[in-house]
C-alpha cells in the first residue's frame, strides 16, 4: 500500500479488472463450496462449521474428505493427517511462487497474505499470467485470491443456509466447471513442445502410480519426474 | 453429531496443516539457488497441473476407467481450449458436455 502512495505513477490494476480475471474461479468456487455447505448441513453438522472451514481452511478436496471423515466418526489425528497429506502438494506451488515472485519484492507480510490464498486454481492462473510476462502487481495477486476466497466462503454459507431447500441442486453437478477450467489452463501452460512432453511424462507417471495405489505422494513424484524430463529436454536443445 | 469442542479443534488444526505448507516455502530466500533448480521450476506448473487435472479423468479406484462422462467431456474441453483460446467458451462447452453425457451414460 505504501508503495502505491509514494509512487503515484505506478499503474495499479483496477479492482474490477482483477475481478474480471478472477471471475471464472470465483464462479467455480461458489458452486463447489455451495455444494460443500449443503452436504455439511445435510450430514447433521452445525451451520457454522462449513462456513468456518471455508474461511479458515480454504481447501476444496480436504474439506470434502474431512466431511466424510467426521461423519464416519474418524479420530482427530486421522482428519488432520489426511488434510495435511492432501494439501502437501501446495508446498511445491509455494516453492515455485517463492522463485517466480522474487522480482516483485514481496514483504514478509505480503507473502503470508499471498500464501493464505494459494490454491490449485489460483496457482494455475497466476503461473499462466506470470509466464506471459505481463506486468503483475502484488495487489493484483492478493486481490485475485481475496475474490476467490470470498466467493468460497459465501458459497459455503449460502449452501449451508439453503441446505433444507436445495438438496436436489447437488445433481446438477456444475462442479465440472473447475475441471474444465484446469484443462484450459493446462492447454495454456503447454506452450512449448518441451512443456507438452513434461506434462505427458507427469501424467503417465501419476497414472502409473495411481494404478498401484492412491497416495498423496504420487503428485510429488509425478511433478519431479515432469520437471526432470523438462530439464533433460532443455539441456539437449 | 460430534461435540462442539471437537469440531472447533478440527477446524483449527486443519487450518494449521493447510496454511503452513502454503506459507513456509514462500518465505525461503531463493536468491542463491543453483540455476538448474530454476530450470526445473520452469516445468513445475505444467507438470503439477497436468498430474492433478488429467489423472482423475483417466483413473478411478486404481483402474483405468475411460467410459465416464468426466473423461468424454474432457475431449471437447481440451479441443475448444486449444482452438478457441477462450476460457469462458471452454468452461461452457466442458460443463455442457458433462451434463449432457451424464444424462446419457
Amino acid at each position: 500500500m505504501s508503495k502505491t502512495s509514494s509512487q503515484p505513477l505506478v499503474v495499479e490494476p483496477q479492482a474490477s479488472r482483477t475481478f474480471a480475471e478472477a471471475s471464472p474461479v470465483v464462479a467455480g468456487y461458489f458452486t463447489v463450496s455451495f455444494v460443500f455447505g449443503l452436504m455439511a448441513v445435510n450430514a447433521g453438522l452445525p451451520l457454522w462449521l462449513p462456513v468456518a472451514m471455508c474461511l479458515f481452511v480454504y481447501a476444496g478436496a480436504s474439506q470434502f474428505a474431512a466431511l466424510a471423515l467426521i461423519s464416519s466418526g474418524a479420530s482427530l489425528t486421522t482428519i488432520v493427517l489426511t488434510t495435511f497429506l492432501i494439501n502437501a502438494r501446495h508446498m511445491l506451488m509455494s516453492v515455485y511462487m517463492a522463485k517466480a515472485l522474487r522480482a516483485l519484492g514481496l514483504s514478509r507480510f505480503e507473502r503470508w497474505c499471498y500464501a493464505a490464498g494459494l490454491t490449485d486454481e489460483s496457482f494455475a492462473f497466476h503461473s499462466v499470467k506470470l509466464g506471459t510476462g505481463a506486468p503483475v502487481s502484488v495487489r493484483y495477486l492478493i486481490g485475485f485470491n481475496l475474490f476467490c476466497h470470498t466467493s468460497w466462503v459465501l458459497g459455503g454459507l449460502l449452501g449451508a443456509v439453503c441446505a433444507q431447500y436445495a438438496a436436489h441442486l447437488i445433481k446438477y453437478q456444475l462442479d465440472y466447471a473447475l475441471t474444465a477450467m484446469m484443462l484450459y489452463v493446462l492447454v495454456s501452460l503447454c506452450n512449448t513442445r518441451n512443456k507438452l512432453i513434461a506434462a505427458l511424462a507427469a501424467v503417465v507417471c501419476m497414472g502409473g502410480l495411481s494404478l498401484l495405489g492412491s497416495s498423496p505422494f504420487n503428485v510429488f513424484i509425478a511433478t519431479f519426474v515432469g520437471c526432470g524430463v523438462g530439464v533433460c529436454l532443455t539441456k539437449r536443445s | 453429531m460430534p461435540d462442539q469442542t471437537f469440531l472447533i479443534l478440527v477446524v483449527a488444526l486443519m487450518m494449521a496443516v493447510t496454511f503452513l505448507p502454503r506459507a513456509l516455502p514462500l518465505q525461503v530466500n531463493t536468491e542463491n539457488w543453483p540455476p538448474f533448480v530454476a530450470r526445473a521450476l520452469e516445468y513445475l506448473p505444467v507438470a503439477i497441473v497436468a498430474a492433478i487435472s488429467l489423472t482423475p479423468l483417466l483413473i478411478k479406484d486404481q483402474q483405468i476407467q475411460l467410459d465416464r462422462p468426466e473423461f468424454y467431456a474432457a475431449i471437447p474441453t481440451l479441443l475448444c481450449a486449444y482452438f478457441s483460446r477462450n476460457l469462458f467458451l471452454s468452461v461452457a462447452v466442458g460443463t455442457a458436455a458433462y451434463i449432457a453425457l451424464g444424462s446419457f451414460l
